[in-house]
């Protein structure tokens, strides 16, 4: 690698878009629209280096379709099936300026779940959340469409995905979590003083 | 058709069986060679007026009477110094990460706390998750000299797994409430018996199996096998449920299984029940700091 090159790198801060579709389930109609033209285009234009996705049970599928897709100077594409533990990749798509080098504040896009969602949030970034419409009974519409009107993160519908990035790039939302709400029980101690108020 | 998910519970129902005869051999062997027995003397006594039948239940209530005199020999030691002893139980991957995040923010050190985590066979990443979160505790509270006390993760056999053939639900659902006994009455092993006997509370958040839990530990309490000091329950109905309470939670409702019912969204806040909102990253500060 030439210096210039090293130099140019060194400049253009890494800026990262993870895509999370949880551990049961497949989700194969986002991961081919975080795979199509149209959307790498825009992260390419809204300066992304990397894409992360986390395939679960559909691994092999995705390494299907992104072939068509790699090209020179492309946003790079990296995928997985499943971890343990995701921090480090929310970690990757937060701001932050740390052993792993200065980060540009990217973007997560998850699946609705609610476990996803609030492990998400957790970190400095933007959230996405798209509901599977396959998973019929566990209310990923009803939970993107609340968070949404609370201000917490974008509700990203298929087909308009790439729409939603964008959106999110722009769009400032609500820290988290949201503060004590008055009037509400156990907002001092959580559950755990719930817990107390009964144990013998 | 079958399936393999049909081939893995009959399978699970019959290594069960196998395990129970293996496990027990000395009691069926006893039971059968005293039935032996006392079916001979009667022949050989040859009374008319003793048929086999009232042996038997002879048998059948002295054993039961042997066993509830057991237990509540086990009930006089949960009177001691007080402890704290929490029973939490989660389903599948979203209701344990709620359950982690609640208890994560909320958690205070207590003097001889145990908890008892308690997880489905088949969900081998609620068991990871659960595990990393004790990882996580103990490393924070040794950070600020605390003690975070002591865990066991316990599993228990689904009543119905998604799919199964409906034929064979009462041969799970069987399995699954003596896993549920098991787990309510046996104390853990980390500290000694008699300060930790039975849960203080019971914590659960929406799976199916929580409800069956919360039956069992009412039909304890109801029978005397449990003091009504212990065994107290809280349900927190799920973040995710913002407009309609989940089946999970109507039933728990409906036949009034718990002592706090608590729900999350003020769409579904009335006289039943207790609201707290976003209770889930409640504390907003935790009394332990997160990072150390």
């Amino acid at each position: 690698m030439s210096k210039s090159e090293l130099e140019s790198q060194h400049d253009r801060l890494a800026r990262t878009a993870f895509v999370t579709i949880g551990a049961t389930a497949g989700f194969r109609s986002l991961l081919q629209e975080v795979v199509s033209a149209r959307f790498l285009t825009t992260l390419k234009s809204l300066n992304y280096t990397d894409l992360v996705v986390q395939c679960g049970p559909d691994l092999e599928y995705f390494e299907t379709i992104r072939l068509d897709h790699t090209q020179k100077d492309a946003v790079r594409i990296t995928a997985f099936s499943y971890a343990p533990d995701l921090s480090k990749y929310f970690m990757q798509a937060s701001r932050g300026d740390d052993d792993n080098g200065k980060r540009d504040c990217g973007v997560i896009i998850s699946h609705a779940g609610s476990g996803s969602i609030i492990e998400a949030l957790e970190f400095d970034s933007k959230l996405v959340a798209v509901p599977n419409p396959e998973l019929m009974d566990n209310h990923q519409l009803e939970i993107a469409e609340e968070m949404e009107s609370q201000g917490f993160l974008i509700h990203g519908k298929l087909g308009s995905v790439t729409e939603a990035v964008e959106r999110a790039d722009t769009a400032s939302l609500r820290k988290w979590p949201p503060g004590p709400s008055p009037g509400s029980a156990y907002q001092k101690g959580g559950l755990w003083e719930a817990i107390n108020e009964l144990m013998p | 058709m079958t399936t393999n998910r049909d081939q893995a519970v009959q399978f699970a129902i019959g290594s069960s069986i196998l395990d129970f005869i293996r496990d027990e051999i000395i009691l069926v062997t006893l039971l059968v060679t005293a039935l032996t027995i006392a079916i001979v003397i009667v022949k050989v006594i040859g009374r008319p007026d003793i048929n086999v039948g009232t042996i038997l239940g002879i048998l059948v209530i002295s054993l039961f009477t042997a066993v509830h005199l057991v237990i509540r020999k086990g009930i006089g030691l949960v009177r001691g110094p007080s402890t704290h002893y929490v029973l939490l139980i989660c389903g599948s991957g979203g209701h344990t990460a709620e359950m982690i995040q609640m208890v994560e923010r909320s958690i205070c050190s207590e003097k001889s706390s145990h908890r008892r985590w308690a997880v489905g066979k088949d969900d081998r990443k609620s068991y990871d998750k659960i595990l990393a979160f004790e990882h996580r505790l103990l490393n924070r509270f040794s950070h600020h000299s605390l003690d975070s006390g002591t865990f066991d993760i316990v599993r228990f056999g689904r009543a119905r797994y998604v799919h199964q053939s409906w034929l064979t639900t009462p041969f799970t659902s069987i399995l699954s409430l003596l896993d549920i006994f098991h787990i309510l009455i046996t104390p853990p092993h980390q500290l000694p018996v008699p300060r930790l006997h039975y849960p203080g509370v019971i914590v659960t958040n929406g799976p199916g199996t929580g409800f069956l839990f919360l039956l069992v530990a009412r039909a304890l309490k109801l029978a005397h096998f449990v003091p009504r000091s212990h065994m107290r329950t809280i349900y927190v109905e799920s973040w995710a449920r913002v407009k309609s309470l989940s089946l999970t939670g109507k039933l728990i409702q409906r036949f009034r299984l718990t002592d706090r019912f608590v729900v999350q969204s003020r769409f579904l806040a009335n006289a039943n029940n207790i609201l707290s909102e976003n209770l889930l990253v409640m504390p907003q500060q935790p009394h332990v700091p997160l990072d150390t």
